[in-house]
């Protein structure tokens, strides 16, 4: 029987709570303590969860029995907060995206790896049944190499007012980053590829005094000539809007995933739309991936380098909506992997 | 002067293979012989041609047992002759039309119209001076999932546009077009989208490839990727090309899908639809799905007999086939330098604003 493991939430909000219950369904796991900045929300969490709340992050991580913590705060606290957990000797599943700039990426990745530490990105697009199932396809060979991807994941539910923090660009990092990253990391690792630029065209739909692009559309070209263009938004209409739809051209054949693939279609007076799936059991695959890493049973699914090389894509794709040009990682501080350095990782597993 | 029937009769102006494809005997003839408003009267082609030209040229019509004349001015003149379907060589091309215009008839011209902006704007020039009906055979424009999708647009049902996203991969082929399948197959969804939006673009970005048909001539892409930045705004995304996936269900019109989203609602339009899925014992996976609806090809030429007739006003003449050369030229450049290309003019000959992207 293995050790069991001790896990800390930071930030209690939405997504906290996805990360809650795929911790509460795995064996050998203990959740120690949850912390946040806000007091109403923190306490009612570490109440459903049965555990502790503090207001304090130095405070938990100073609890002895935390061998590793899941960050699900907004995404312009994520460099700090992993620098402490990395400084403490924690393990670490932070939430997309990995920080919201390549330099901040690139020192977290190396916090971690020098210390021996997992770091693991939450792409949890990669740990849903669609995800896995076109990297499957595309893996056993039936397409031959991929040579142009389309995926777009489409909605029309804009965050709930201009009090979001998703609005703001300064906390988000702006759409690429707080969302685009799901869709760039997904098409690269289905790409299995190593992207070269962004060409970055979005709109600002749900409102003109939008600081962020509702709706983007990122053109990522890759090493080997693979082209993606990955589509997300929450600016599309009617505002029940729930599309996803990808295809794959690959140099035998081509996969593709109509957007009612998935999931019964229920005509109802207030519209069409798919019956809901199980939003959960991506995050259930996440969690338990990083706690096997933990273990040293496998290696990190999703790893800090694919959590910066997400964050460079994202650096491009803002940059592109700036300049209206196509815009190379290289241009926005990306360097390749040092291999000695990921070799220290795998090593220390 | 039309047949006693009253149809119209089609002078087949050359069987030329384009680029290794023989579109007037496998494209336009089986649509034109069919047409209850045309007949086929003669086959011709100028004297210059080569004899090789001549030879298959006589043997085409003398399989639809129809005269051939080298004579292309007499062929022209003749009063059993009302229209023309041009399919000769690019380099003969813009004479040709010339010829064609100065005899009055009005043409459908095989695809793409012309290579060049040069050849582009003599032919635009000699037909409007002329006054005939000049129509490419941009036929996806008039594909019923593209007109309903733009009678929609039309109609208001989706509010201002401001994005379309499409794909358009041909399934199958022995080999790609030797001048890239992006000049070949490309005009089809940058005509169908200004058609849809009747907004013109001003800036391209690309990514082109020769990935599934190699060879060494780096002209003839099979992939490529556009985004395009038009009037208002407005952005699109294209993939064009043809890939070996002769498996495909759509059997060989592939993936041809637009999406066009709007201020107030989305349009997914697919032009595989109507189709009726057919499983067997025996059946391949090939063509399992079967499109049942109104052939592109044939309500094009249904369009240009109304404009003969002068029932209806032609939507689609040369600037159309200007307006597509544009954007191929540009992504081509776009291509090779990794960048945006501005477009150097809209229609209406006003320069093109910065990116409206940024
Ligand atoms: N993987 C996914 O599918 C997915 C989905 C949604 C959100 N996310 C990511 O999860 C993170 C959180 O998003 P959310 O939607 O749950 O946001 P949220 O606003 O619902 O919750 C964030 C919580 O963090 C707390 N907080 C803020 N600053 C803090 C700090 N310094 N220390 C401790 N707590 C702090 C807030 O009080 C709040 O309770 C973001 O990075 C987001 O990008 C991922």
């Amino acid at each position: 029987m293995s050790r069991e493991i001790g896990v800390a939430v930071v930030g209690t909000g939405f997504v906290a709570s996805m990360h809650l219950t795929a911790l509460a369904r795995l064996p050998g796991v203990r959740v120690v303590g949850v912390v946040d900045v806000d007091p109403g929300r923190g306490q009612a969490a570490a109440r459903g969860a049965g555990t502790r709340w503090t207001s304090s992050l130095d405070e938990l991580l100073a609890w002895p029995d935390v061998d590793g913590c899941i960050v699900c705060t907004p995404n312009d606290t994520h460099a700090a907060i992993g620098q402490s957990i990395a400084a403490a000797g924690k393990h670490l599943l932070m939430e997309k995206p990995l920080t919201t700039d390549v330099a901040a990426a690139d020192s977290l990745v190396s916090a971690f790896s020098a210390r021996g530490l997992v770091l693991m990105a939450a792409h949890t697009h990669r740990f849903a049944d669609y995800g896995r199932i076109v990297k499957h396809t595309i893996d056993a060979g039936e397409i031959g190499r991929p040579v142009f991807i389309r995926l777009a994941i489409l909605g029309g539910w804009i965050w709930p007012d201009w009090r979001a923090w998703v609005l703001d660009p300064k906390r988000s990092g702006g759409h690429v980053f707080h969302n685009g990253v799901h869709v760039l990391d997904l098409a690269t690792w289905w790409a299995g590829d190593q992207p070269v630029s962004v060409y970055a065209q979005g709109r600002k739909e749900t409102s003109g005094d939008l600081a962020i692009y509702d709706y983007l559309s990122l053109l990522v070209r890759y090493r080997s000539g693979c082209t993606a263009v990955c589509e997300i938004s929450r600016g599309n209409r009617p505002r029940t809007f729930g599309y996803r739809d990808v295809f794959v051209q690959g140099t035998t054949g081509s996969l593709s995933m109509p957007w009612d693939a998935e999931q019964g279609i229920a005509f109802l007076e207030g519209g069409t739309s798919l019956l809901p799936g199980d939003g959960q059991v991506g995050f259930d695959r996440e969690v338990a991936a990083w706690i096997s890493a933990i273990r040293g049973e496998t290696l990190p699914a999703v790893t800090g380098e694919d959590g910066r090389l997400s964050v460079a894509m994202a650096a491009a794709g803002e940059a592109s909506l700036r300049t209206g040009e196509c815009v190379t990682l290289e241009s926005v501080g990306y360097t390749l992997p040092n291999p000695v350095a990921s070799e220290g990782v795998s090593r220390a597993l | 002067m039309p047949f006693e029937d009253g149809r119209l009769g089609v002078l087949l102006l050359s069987f030329a293979s384009v680029g290794g494809q023989e579109h007037q005997r496998t494209m336009y003839v089986p649509v034109l012989r069919e047409h209850p408003a045309l007949r086929l009267a003669a086959v011709a082609d100028e004297a210059s041609a080569p004899q090789e030209q001549h030879a298959l040229n006589r043997r085409e019509a003398e399989a639809l047992g129809l005269p051939y004349s080298t004579d292309l001015d007499a062929a022209l003149a003749d009063p059993r002759v009302d229209v023309v379907s041009v399919c000769c060589p690019f380099e003969r091309r813009a004479e040709v039309i010339r010829r064609v215009a100065a005899a009055g008839k009005p043409m459908l011209v095989d695809k793409p119209l012309a290579l060049t902006r040069t050849d582009c704007d003599a032919i635009e020039r000699t037909v409007r001076a002329a006054g005939v009906v000049c129509m490419p055979a941009y036929h996806f424009r008039f594909h019923p999932a593209v007109r309903s999708a733009r009678a929609a647009v039309m109609g208001g049902s989706i509010g201002l546009p401001w994005g379309v996203q499409g794909d358009f991969i041909i399934a199958g082929g022995k080999s790609a077009w030797p001048l890239g399948e992006l000049a070949n197959f490309g005009l089809y969804p940058i005509d169908a989208i200004r058609s849809i939006l009747g907004l013109e673009v001003q800036s391209v970005y690309a990514t082109r490839g020769s990935f599934f048909y190699g060879g060494d001539n780096p002209e003839a892409d099979d992939l490529s990727v556009l985004a395009l930045n038009l009037e208002h705004g407005v952005l699109a995304t294209i993939s064009v090309g043809r890939a070996p996936t002769t498996g495909h269900p759509n059997g060989y019109g592939g993936d041809r899908r637009l999406r066009i989203m709007g201020s107030h609602g989305t349009l997914v339009v697919d032009a595989a639809r109507p189709w009726i899925q057919v499983a067997g014992r025996d059946s391949h996976a090939d063509e399992s799905r079967r499109y049942y609806g109104a052939e592109s090809l044939r309500a094009l030429v249904d369009h240009f007999v109304a404009c003969v007739r002068g029932s209806q006003r032609p939507e689609l003449g040369p600037a159309d086939a200007r307006a597509a050369l544009e954007v191929i030229l540009a992504a081509r450049v776009a291509t090779a330098e990794n960048r945006v290309v501005a477009l150097p003019r809209l229609a209406d000959g006003t320069s093109t604003p910065a990116n409206p992207a940024c």
